[in-house]
């Protein structure tokens, strides 16, 4: 099998709970542990409720959030031990693109200078050589040289997003972490921006990492998924055996929800009980058990490890 | 920047304001061409007189032109103005970039400091170290910027907070930009609205600030033509002379209202929430 372009193990990131007056008290637990692997060229989805901590996860990745503990290893290289010089230098290879195309772009920035900005912090080119990849750049996810000097404030949010695409290629990373890049547009935009990632996945051998909520874009676009609940990986596989075939009582629940378009359908919704429980203070056991169909004894006293139930597809459930 | 220039030029009151304060700037830097005598020549044989077609607005005590004393005192006012809404917005920024940026405790140090300094009143501060520098006109600058550097430090401070945690700002971490990178170049250019009209409104607040230390003999030094200057030396004549009095107070009335209904004026135009008028 070829080298992982990424390996996270056991990333936590334990973010101060509430501060009294004598001090904090207690940690509020966001990502406790999460481990994932992710090879060259492929496109590896995290999909979770909101506030299972699958953007942390991605911003710790990253190092835009200094993880608590755990390993990074890009490349077989642990980014954690990097300096801040060294890291500034490993942040050309990866990129992001964020959710929101309306506050990810400096209102007060022409498109040039916002596409230039990559460049000049690498000190890549001369200024006319840069002039010529942003205007490179900028056809490539389909707008014009003459939109480079507009503002942010002059685009629409499809637009706006591929401009943010644009950002994060111009300095051709190998791994490209996506955080909801299409949860604040329209569907059919959605599906345009879809297909650009796409193709340049195709153009520029990208990596992806695509943080999602979003079931039906997963499946559209992941070659694996990871589910995460409560800032941990309950199950990983690939797209085929996770829609297919889902092991652990969390992801069943999930899929269930997925609306199909068909009106003669009929599923059997499994509800989950309750809200998902705080992060602050989360179940002893599986985290899960408050709200599983089928919790037993042992879910609340034993924290279940990510097995390999079949090649390939890891579960973290004791009864499967 | 086009829809706020086109915005500005319906806001009547801006652009009566701005007319108004480029008169008095052209009249300061233009005062040796425009002032009919020199502000400190004095001329005996005509003391404490009235209007005349000679001396416009009359002399004072010593037979000097008031016309010419107000238009070389316009000069010490803009330029105690300007000079130390300067020094303060520089100050300013800078610790409400670091204290709004960065927080914890660099903000609790920068932050407590100016209470300390926002603790005394305005004119008292400003007494102080010109008390303690000695007077004279860059002492009065001096120390009326680090008097107002408080009150820029909060307004920048507030603007990093409402946009430090845009995405925008993390984009920038993730290319790679250094610190000092995303400070200037990223979260700067988003402050500097608020920024300016807390100085246009500062200005006038300094004016009047240098005028009360040159009433108080601690400002502009004599014989060196100031407005406040003139006010006071006007004290002991003004029921002789009562243009002496009345004439550089009604210079820096209209000067000080400039500034201020041009700063309310800016503020009103930034303002999104006035924007779908």
């Amino acid at each position: 099998m070829t080298q992982p372009l990424l390996m996270v193990r056991s990333l936590k990131k334990h973010f101060p709970g509430k501060s009294g007056f004598w001090g904090n008290q207690g940690v509020v637990r966001a990502v406790d542990g999460v481990d994932l692997t992710v090879y060259p060229g492929e496109t590896v989805s995290i999909v979770g409720e909101s506030g299972c901590g699958k953007s942390t996860t991605g911003r710790c990745i990253l190092r835009l959030l200094e993880p608590t503990e755990g390993e990074i290893l890009f490349q077989g290289k642990d980014i954690l031990k990097l300096n801040e010089e060294q890291m500034r230098g490993m942040r050309r290879n990866m990129q992001i693109v964020f959710q929101d195309p309306f506050a990810s772009l400096n209102p007060r920035k022409t498109i040039g200078q916002i596409l230039a900005d990559p460049l000049i912090v690498h000190g890549i080119g001369t200024a006319a050589e840069r002039k010529k990849q942003v205007e490179e750049m900028i056809e490539i996810v389909g707008l014009t040289k003459q939109h480079l000097d507009r503002y942010p404030h002059e685009f629409s949010g499809g637009q706006r997003q591929r401009i943010g695409i644009a950002r994060a290629l111009i300095l051709k990373p190998k791994l490209v972490i996506a955080d909801e890049p299409v949860s604040a547009l329209d569907v059919s935009i959605q599906a345009q921006i879809l297909n650009l990632m796409q193709d340049l996945q195709k153009e520029f051998q990208l990596t992806y990492l695509f943080i999602s909520h979003d079931l039906s874009v997963v499946r559209h676009i992941s070659d694996r998924v990871a589910v995460m609940y409560l800032g941990k990986v309950v199950e990983v596989a690939d797209k085929k055996s996770l829609y297919e075939n889902p092991v652990h009582p969390y992801t069943r629940a999930l899929l269930s929800a997925v609306p199909v378009p068909d009106p003669e359908h009929k599923v059997e919704r499994i509800l989950l009980e309750g809200d998902l429980p705080s992060p602050a203070n989360p179940p002893t056991g599986c985290t899960f058990h408050p709200r599983c169909p089928v919790c037993v004894e042992m879910c609340k006293k034993e924290i279940p490890a990510l097995k390999e139930k079949a090649a390939g597809h890891f579960v973290s459930c004791h009864l499967e | 920047m086009n829809t706020f220039i086109q915005r500005f030029a319906q806001n009547k009151t801006a652009v009566a304001c701005l007319f108004i304060l480029v008169l008095i700037t052209l009249a300061a830097v233009f005062a040796p061409f425009i002032a009919p005598h020199d502000p400190t020549q004095m001329f005996q044989e005509s003391r404490l007189q009235g209007s005349s077609s000679d001396y416009l607005l009359g002399t004072d005590q010593f037979g000097r032109d008031l016309l010419s004393r107000i238009i070389y005192g316009a000069r010490v006012s803009l330029w105690v103005g300007l000079s130390s809404v300067f020094i303060s917005a520089a100050f300013g920024t800078v610790f409400g970039l670091l204290a709004g940026y960065f927080g914890k405790w660099i903000d609790s140090l920068l932050m407590r400091l100016m209470d300390v300094l926002f603790a005394f009143p305005e004119i008292l501060l400003a007494l102080a170290i010109v008390a303690a520098l000695g007077p004279g006109t860059s002492n009065t600058i001096l120390a009326i910027g680090i008097v107002n550097i408080p009150i820029f430090t909060r307004t920048v401070r507030g603007a990093v907070l409402s946009v430090k945690n845009l995405e925008f700002v993390e984009s920038a971490k993730a290319i790679g930009a250094k610190t000092g990178r995303i400070l200037f170049r990223e979260i700067f250019p988003n402050v500097t609205a608020p920024l300016l009209v807390q100085a246009s409104l500062a200005i006038s607040g300094a004016i009047l600030t240098e005028s009360a230390l040159s009433f108080l003999g601690l400002g502009v030094q004599p014989p060196d033509p100031s407005w406040g200057g003139m006010i006071s030396e006007a004290r002991r004549y003004m029921e002789l002379a009562p243009g002496m009095i009345v004439w550089p107070s009604v210079a820096m009335t209209v000067t000080i209202l400039a500034f201020n209904l041009f700063g309310d004026a800016v503020r009103d135009i930034l303002d999104p929430r006035h924007r779908s008028k």
